[in-house]
C-alpha cells in the first residue's frame, strides 16, 4: 500500500515541489509562521485601540467602559490626559464634593472632570445601596461598606431604592475595587490586560485558524482549480495513458497540491501543538488536525469533482473564483457559530466542518465556561459537542472516501457511474445520521413534529442530490446512446428519503409522522421526491442550454412550493379541500396554472430523459 | 508489438461514426502511415489504439491479447502522442520528462540516463533547464515525441507528430522514427503532410470518412493506383517548341515545365503505356528534338491518396 501511494505521489509531489519551489515554499510558510506568532502577540498585547477592539471582537477582553466600571479605573489615552484626569480626581477626592457628588449638587467642568464625575458616581450610586442586603451575602465585604461610608461622611441609611445582586461576582469586584481604592478611581494608561500566558493561547488560536484556512480552504481550491486546469488544458489525457491507474493518479492528483499546502501548514501546525502543550489543551488540537484533515480530504475531493465536471466549459479561475466564493463564508459562518455557539444550534457541528473544527480550535485555548466563550455554553454541553464533532469527522472521512472513488471512475472511465450502488446508499445513509444529529428531535424544542423531520428532509436533498448525480450514467458513453435507468434511480433517492424518514420516526415515534396522516400532504410529499430526482438526472445526464437552465430553476421553484405544500397539509391535515392548490386562495386562474405545472414538470422532465438530446461534439 | 484491430468502431453522439468497422493487422516492428483528410477518423482510432479511448464496438488485441480492465502493464509499452496534447508551459524540459518517467514508474537509476538520452536525441540539452513556454514550437513538439520514447515502449503511437516542425526538423523525425523502428517498436503514425510517409512507412493506411479504403505496403498502394498512369520527364538540350507541337500532336498531356541544368524539362503524361513512350521519343529525335534524358517519374502517396479521393468524390 505505501508502495503505491509512494508510487502515485511520487510525480505529483515533485512536481509541485519542483527546482527551487521547495526551498521557496519553506521559507514563505515560516514567514507565515513568523507573522501568526507577531500577529498572536500584538493581537494580545497591544496597547492601541485597534487591537483593543479586535480583542474585544475575539472575546478576549471587556470593552474598555466595561473595564472602567468593573475596574473602577479610568483610562487615559496619553501622557496629558493623564495629567489631567489625576489632577481632576485630587479635585474631587475630598468628603465634601463627594457628598455633594453623591446629593447631586456637583456640576463638573471640563472633559476630565466629567469623567471622573461619572466614574464616582457610578460608585456613589453602588454604595447608595441598601447594605443590608450585602450582610447576608459577604458580611466581610459589608463591614468594610459601612466603614467606608463612615470614614467618608456619606449618609449611613441607603440613598436609593434600587435592588442590587450582591451574588453577581462582578458586582461584588466592582464594589471590592471601590472600597479598596477609598472611592479615588485609579487613573491609568491604557495596557492590555492579557498577560504572556494569554498572549501563548492567542498565538495557538491564530496558528490553529492558518491550519483551518490552509486544510480546508486553500488546500480544496488549489487542487479544484489544478483539476479544472488539467481538463481545460487537455493535460489530463496524456496522464490516463501512463502507467498509472485511475487510482493513484487520483490520489497523486490530490497529493501534489496536498503537498505546498503540507509545507505551508507544517510550521503552524508546530506552533498550534506547542501552544496548546504550553498553556492550552492537547486533546482538543489534535481533534483539530484530525477534523481539518477529514474535512480537507472531503473538500478537495469534492472541489476536484466540480473541477473534472467544469474544467472543459469554465476556465479554472473561474471555478477557483467559485470554489472560494462558497468555501469563504461556509469557513466564516463555521467560525462564527462556533464562537457564539448557542446551545439550540449545538448539532451544527455535526454538519458544518468548519463549525467544528472551529469548536475544537476554541477548546483548545479557550475552553468552555470561560468568560470568552458565548454565555450559555458552559461545560454541561462540552460533552453533546464533542460528539457531534467526533460524528462530523467521521462523517467528512466517509465523504472523502466516496469522493475519491467517484473521481477514480470519472477520471479512468471506469465505470458509467461515478458511484455505485452500495455507494451512494452508504453516503444517503450518512447524511441522514449528520442532519438528524444536526437538527435532533426534543419535544422542548420542536413545537411540530415537522420543523423536525421536514426541516430535516428539505437539508437532505442537498446531498441526496449530489449522490444521485454520481449516481447517473455518464462515462465515455454518447449523450444519445446512454441509457438512464430512471426507474432505478429513482428507487435509490426514495430509498435515501425513507432511510431519512425511518430515523426520525425512531426518534420521535412513528405516530408523528403526519404526512402519512394526509393523503394530500403524502401525494405533495412524493411529487417533491419524483421531481427532485427527476431534476437531478436531467442535470447531469444531459447538456444544458441556456433554455435548460432556465428551466430547471422553475422546477426547483416549483419544488419549493410543493415542500411548503406537504409542511402545510402535515400541519392541518383537516384543511378546505378548496385548499389543495395553494395559488387558488390567491386566483383561480394561478391555481390552474399550478395544477398544469405539477403535470406538466414531471412530463418534461421525463421525456427529456428518456428522449436526450444529441449534443456531444464529435471529435476527429 | 503485433496489434490487430477487429470491426472497430466509435461513436461519440450514438448517431455519427467517427471510425467503424475498422479491421486491420499491423506487423511487430513495422511503420504503419495513417492518411485520410480531417475528419476521416485518425486521432479516434490513435487513441483506441493508445487505451484512452473506449471502442463503442469491435477490439483490439495486442500481441494477440486484448487487454482487460486493467490497462496500466499494457501502457507501460505503449508511447502515444495525442493530437493537440499541451505541455506544462511552467516545466522545463528535463522536468516534464522526469514527471512522466515517474508516471510511467521508470525506476530512479533508469530515469535519469533515459532523460539525458532523450534530451540528446532531440537536441535539446542545451535547453533542458528552460521553460517549455519559451521553447519554439519544433521544440515542444521533439519534447513530446522525447516524452512517448522515454520509458521504452514497444508500440509508439504519434498523431500528426510533424505538425509545428520545421524542414530540419521533419527530417530529424524521419531519422528517429527510422531508428525506433531499428529497435524493434512498432510504429503507427498520422499525417497530412503525405510526403513525410510514403518512403518512410513500411505499410500505410487511408481513412476516409470513418473507414478504411485502402492499406498495404506502400510500393503496392503505388503500383496498384499508377497502373495506368506513366509520367515522364524529358531533359531537352535543343527543340523545345518542336517537341510541344509534336506532343501536341500526339495527345501527350504536358503536366509541367521548367529548365534545370541549362536545359529546358516537361513532365508528360502518356496515355498507352511504354511502346507508346518509345514511338514519340523516336518521333522526337526523327524531328530535330536533341533529347538529354528521358526518365519515368513514379507516382508518390500524394499522387494515389489525390486520386482515391478524387474517385470517391465523384
Amino acid at each position: 500500500m505505501s508502495r503505491k501511494l509512494h508510487a502515485a505521489s511520487l510525480p505529483f509531489v515533485a512536481r509541485a515541489l519542483r527546482g527551487g519551489r521547495k526551498l521557496r515554499y519553506s521559507a514563505v510558510a515560516l514567514l507565515l509562521a513568523l507573522l501568526s506568532v507577531m500577529l498572536g502577540a500584538w493581537l494580545a498585547l497591544g496597547d492601541g485601540p485597534l487591537e483593543h477592539e479586535l480583542r474585544v471582537g475575539f472575546k478576549l477582553e471587556h470593552p474598555r467602559h466595561a473595564q472602567e466600571l468593573i475596574r473602577y479605573k479610568i483610562f487615559a489615552a496619553d501622557q496629558q490626559e493623564l495629567r489631567e484626569l489625576r489632577a481632576a480626581a485630587d479635585r474631587l477626592s475630598d468628603d465634601a464634593t463627594l457628598l455633594a457628588i453623591a446629593e447631586g449638587r456637583f456640576e463638573p467642568s471640563g472633559y476630565a472632570e466629567h469623567r471622573v464625575h461619572e466614574r464616582v458616581t457610578e460608585a456613589l450610586g453602588l454604595i447608595a445601596h441598601d447594605p443590608a442586603l450585602l450582610h447576608a451575602v459577604d458580611p466581610a465585604l459589608h463591614d468594610e461598606w459601612e466603614a467606608l461610608r463612615a470614614r467618608h461622611g456619606l449618609p449611613q441609611r441607603p440613598f436609593t431604592r434600587g435592588y442590587v445582586t450582591w451574588t453577581n461576582e462582578l458586582l461584588a469586584e466592582q464594589l471590592r475595587t471601590i472600597i479598596t481604592n477609598d472611592l479615588r478611581p485609579e487613573i491609568t494608561l491604557y495596557r492590555s490586560p492579557l498577560t504572556g500566558t494569554d498572549a501563548l493561547r492567542v498565538i495557538g488560536l491564530v496558528a490553529g485558524a492558518m491550519t483551518m484556512l490552509l486544510l480546508m480552504l486553500f488546500a480544496p481550491v488549489i487542487a479544484g482549480t489544478q483539476m479544472a486546469q488539467e481538463v481545460h488544458e487537455n493535460t489530463l489525457q496524456p496522464l490516463t495513458g501512463t502507467a498509472l491507474s485511475a487510482r493513484e493518479l487520483v490520489l497523486g492528483l490530490s497529493l501534489g497540491p496536498a503537498a505546498v499546502v503540507a509545507l505551508f501548514a507544517a510550521p503552524q501546525i508546530v506552533l498550534l501543538l506547542a501552544a496548546a502543550l504550553a498553556v492550552g489543551h492537547v486533546l482538543p488540537a489534535l481533534g483539530l488536525l484530525a477534523a481539518c484533515l477529514a474535512a480537507g480530504a472531503f473538500l478537495t475531493a469534492l472541489a476536484q469533482l466540480a473541477g473534472l465536471a467544469l474544467g472543459r466549459q469554465r476556465s479554472p479561475s473561474m471555478l477557483a473564483m467559485a470554489l472560494t466564493g462558497v468555501l469563504v463564508p461556509l469557513t466564516f459562518a463555521g467560525a462564527l457559530l462556533a464562537l457564539q455557539l448557542p446551545a439550540r444550534a449545538l448539532g451544527v457541528l455535526a454538519l458544518l466542518p468548519q463549525a467544528a473544527a472551529s469548536h475544537l480550535l476554541l477548546e483548545s485555548f479557550i475552553p468552555a465556561g470561560t468568560v470568552m466563550r458565548a454565555d450559555n455554553f458552559g461545560p454541561a454541553l462540552l460533552g453533546d459537542a464533542m460528539f457531534a464533532v467526533l460524528v462530523n469527522t467521521a462523517g467528512m472521512l466517509c465523504f472523502a472516501y466516496l469522493g475519491l472513488r467517484a473521481l477514480e471512475r470519472r477520471v479512468g472511465e471506469l465505470a458509467p457511474s461515478a458511484l455505485s450502488r452500495g455507494e451512494a446508499l452508504i453516503g444517503a445513509l450518512v447524511s441522514a445520521l449528520l442532519i438528524t444529529i444536526a437538527n435532533p428531535w426534543t419535544e422542548s424544542r420542536h413545537r411540530d413534529p415537522g420543523e423536525f423531520y421536514l426541516i430535516n428532509l428539505g437539508i437532505a436533498l442537498v446531498p441526496f442530490s449530489l449522490l444521485l448525480m454520481l449516481r447517473v450514467p455518464q462515462a465515455e458513453t454518447p449523450t444519445a446512446l446512454r441509457r438512464v435507468p430512471v426507474a432505478a434511480l429513482l428507487a435509490e433517492f426514495t430509498v435515501g428519503v425513507l432511510a431519512l424518514l425511518a430515523i426520525s420516526a425512531a426518534c420521535m415515534g412513528p405516530e408523528q409522522l403526519h404526512i402519512f396522516a394526509s393523503p394530500v400532504a403524502l401525494a405533495y410529499f412524493a411529487w417533491t421526491i419524483a421531481v427532485a430526482a427527476l431534476l437531478t438526472i436531467r442535470v447531469a445526464a444531459l447538456p444544458m442550454s441556456l433554455l435548460a437552465k432556465i428551466w430547471a430553476g422553475l422546477c426547483v421553484l416549483a419544488l419549493g412550493v410543493s415542500f411548503l405544500h406537504t409542511a402545510e397539509w402535515a400541519h392541518h391535515p383537516h384543511s378546505d379541500a378548496s385548499k389543495i392548490l395553494g395559488f387558488t386562495i390567491v386566483s383561480p386562474l394561478l391555481g390552474l396554472i399550478q395544477a398544469v405545472m405539477l403535470v406538466v414538470i414531471p412530463v418534461v422532465l421525463l421525456r427529456a430523459i428518456r428522449h436526450p438530446a444529441t449534443t456531444a461534439p464529435r471529435p476527429d | 508489438m503485433r496489434v490487430e484491430l477487429r470491426d472497430l468502431g466509435k461513436t461519440y453522439d450514438g448517431e455519427r461514426w467517427a471510425v467503424r468497422g475498422l479491421t486491420l493487422t499491423i506487423p511487430s516492428g513495422s511503420i504503419v502511415g495513417l492518411i485520410g483528410p480531417n475528419g476521416a477518423g485518425k486521432s479516434t482510432t490513435l487513441r483506441m489504439l493508445a487505451t484512452v479511448l473506449a471502442p463503442s464496438e469491435g477490439s483490439i488485441a495486442f500481441d494477440g491479447v486484448t487487454p482487460g480492465p486493467d490497462k496500466t502493464t499494457l501502457r507501460r509499452q505503449i508511447g502515444f502522442l495525442g493530437d493537440g496534447n499541451p505541455l506544462y508551459k511552467h516545466m522545463s524540459p528535463a522536468e516534464y520528462l522526469r514527471f512522466f518517467g515517474q508516471c510511467f514508474k521508470l525506476p530512479p537509476a533508469e530515469l535519469e540516463p533515459a532523460i539525458a538520452e532523450m534530451l540528446t536525441t532531440f537536441d535539446l540539452t542545451e535547453r533542458r533547464d528552460t521553460p517549455s513556454g519559451a521553447l519554439s514550437k519544433g521544440m515542444r513538439q521533439r519534447l513530446l515525441i522525447a516524452r512517448c520514447l522515454l520509458h521504452g515502449p514497444r508500440l509508439l503511437i504519434l498523431d500528426e507528430p510533424a505538425d509545428g516542425l520545421d524542414p530540419r526538423g521533419r527530417s530529424e523525425l524521419r531519422a528517429i522514427l527510422a531508428r525506433t523502428r531499428e529497435r524493434g517498436v512498432t510504429v503507427l503514425i498520422s499525417s497530412h503532410i503525405l510526403r513525410e510517409l510514403d518512403d518512410l512507412c513500411d505499410q500505410t493506411v487511408i481513412l476516409q470518412q470513418g473507414k478504411l479504403v485502402v492499406a498495404g505496403e506502400v510500393a503496392d498502394i503505388i503500383e496498384r493506383y499508377e497502373v495506368r498512369r506513366f509520367v515522364y520527364q524529358l531533359r531537352l538540350l535543343t527543340g523545345g517548341p518542336a517537341a510541344r507541337e509534336l506532343l501536341a500532336r500526339r495527345r501527350v498531356l504536358v503536366e509541367a515545365e521548367g529548365v534545370e541544368d541549362g536545359c529546358e524539362t516537361l513532365s508528360i503524361q502518356v496515355q498507352g503505356g511504354e511502346a507508346l513512350m518509345a514511338d514519340i521519343l523516336a518521333e522526337l529525335c526523327a524531328a530535330g528534338v536533341r533529347v538529354v534524358t528521358v526518365s519515368r517519374v513514379r507516382s508518390r502517396l500524394e499522387d494515389v491518396y489525390n486520386r482515391i479521393s478524387d474517385d470517391r468524390v465523384a
